[in-house]
């Protein structure tokens, strides 16, 4: 009886995955499988990989294609043809105004940014007309919370839980500690249990905090819906 | 093994691939001949769409990827040899095109990211390819693995574990050798073992 080590069953399981195990090594395996544990669990998590494999592709991926005619097929490589010949010609050109008025949009948002007038309301296509250096002032009464209450930011009610830390919490919602004490107007990092906290939740990017003015002693009500719209 | 629609739509017939890839059908769709270029594209076109869809995600573009595959190997059919297979041919062809789609999706989606951080506009994610929700626990961590695996590795798994392609047609489709195929199943298959091994239910010691 030839024995051969756990390294080399798990080998000559992996090739037997790949249906490539050979014939002369296949006693061997038997052999060493019926004797030990370590290797049978190992086949079977082999196993339940494959199957879990084909039967997620399976469930992902298993359509039929849309019926293909000869005239759809020909009609897309004329216009491929096409659009290849045009964008040989006019693409080139195409990218210099595109790139001009990308920074164009970023300069004027660095030059007003840093006043923290500028808040980037919902999509494109509402702020596409003040992208020049007049941006509406907001009330006064919401220049404090602005940066951190762009319209795009949702609120999160937070219960303190006995063992976090503001690190914590902060990490966990993906926003910064200093943050969560501007919003809340925390004097310190120090926070208790059963404290309500109100955590920004911005998409992508973290509000930022360099903007924000840092709020002593008052507390920015969790309840945000009399907040009037930088755009008033 | 009627083929045709009055209307010229291609019905589907599925798994079957013992089609009569002859050189004289090929040379009859290189002549021009369109009831030969619509058997063929009829016989390939699940096979290719269910490919570029494994690597793509999402059915309207894999849709567009396998229209354009067939255009491609259209145009090139006559530089096809037969030293491969047709179907090992017409397979390489489809996963360059998805590959290609897949690397100009990612850029713009990082081109998409970087406006928005500019911008801190809040929307959803425009590149997302539609899923079917996975309610097995277990099945759901392996589908985040696997898609979590790098592209080298997850194309392979999904040659052969999906499209059930042997490692010798592998090699060939992705213009490496075998051993570099068996290789990659093996690193695939071990981390999406490990990543398993902490899942309830999954057979352990």
């Amino acid at each position: 009886m030839n024995q051969i080590t756990h390294q080399k069953a798990q080998a000559l399981l992996q090739a037997a995955a790949d249906r490539s195990l050979p014939m002369a090594d296949r006693s061997a395996l038997d052999t060493h499988l019926a004797q030990c544990v370590k290797c049978r669990v190992y086949a079977g998590q082999l196993a339940e990989v494959e199957n879990g494999l084909r039967r997620v592709m399976a469930q992902q991926w298993n359509r039929r294609a849309r019926p293909l005619s000869l005239e759809t097929i020909k009609g897309r490589a004329q216009r491929a043809a096409f659009q290849r010949q045009a964008s040989a010609t006019f693409g080139r050109y195409a990218v210099v105004p595109l790139l001009a008025l990308t920074f164009f949009m970023v300069m004027s948002i660095k030059t007003t940014g840093a006043q923290s007038t500028m808040s980037v309301p919902n999509g494109f296509a509402s702020s596409t007309m003040d992208f020049g250096f007049q941006v509406p002032r907001p009330p006064a009464s919401s220049t404090a919370t602005n940066a951190a209450t762009a319209p795009t930011c949702s609120r999160l009610s937070y219960l303190v839980q006995k063992g976090d830390t503001l690190r914590s919490i902060a990490y966990r919602f993906g926003v910064s500690p200093e943050t969560i004490i501007a919003y809340n107007g925390l004097s310190s990092d120090q926070i208790e249990a059963n404290l309500v906290l109100t955590i920004p939740l911005c998409g992508g990017a973290i509000a930022d905090t360099s903007a924000t003015p840092t709020l002593t002693g008052t507390v920015v009500p969790a309840s945000g819906g009399n907040n009037p719209s930088p755009r008033g | 093994m009627k083929v045709f629609h009055s209307s010229g739509v291609l019905t589907h017939r599925t798994h079957v691939m013992n089609f009569d890839d002859s050189p004289r059908v090929l040379t009859a769709c290189i002549a021009g001949d369109e009831a030969a270029i619509e058997r063929l594209v009829s016989q390939y076109q699940d096979g290719v769409f269910r490919l570029a869809v494994s690597i793509l995600g999402d059915p309207h573009e894999a849709h567009e990827a396998t229209q354009d595959t067939f255009i491609s190997a259209l145009a090139a059919l006559e530089t096809y040899e037969e030293r491969s297979s047709f179907k090992a041919w017409l397979y390489t062809i489809a996963l360059n095109i998805s590959r290609s789609r897949l690397r100009k999706r990612k850029t713009q989606e990082k081109l998409w990211h970087t406006l928005q951080s500019i911008f801190q506009v809040q929307s959803g994610k425009p590149f997302s390819p539609e899923e079917a929700v996975i309610q097995n626990e277990k099945d759901a961590a392996l589908w985040e693995a696997l898609k979590g695996l790098g592209e080298k590795h997850r194309i392979t798994l999904t040659l052969f574990y999906f499209h059930d392609l042997s490692v010798a047609e592998i090699a060939q489709i992705m213009k490496t050798n075998e051993g570099t195929i068996h290789s990659r199943l093996h690193i695939g298959r071990e981390r999406l073992r490990v990543a398993l091994e902490k899942q309830p239910g999954f057979p352990g010691e």
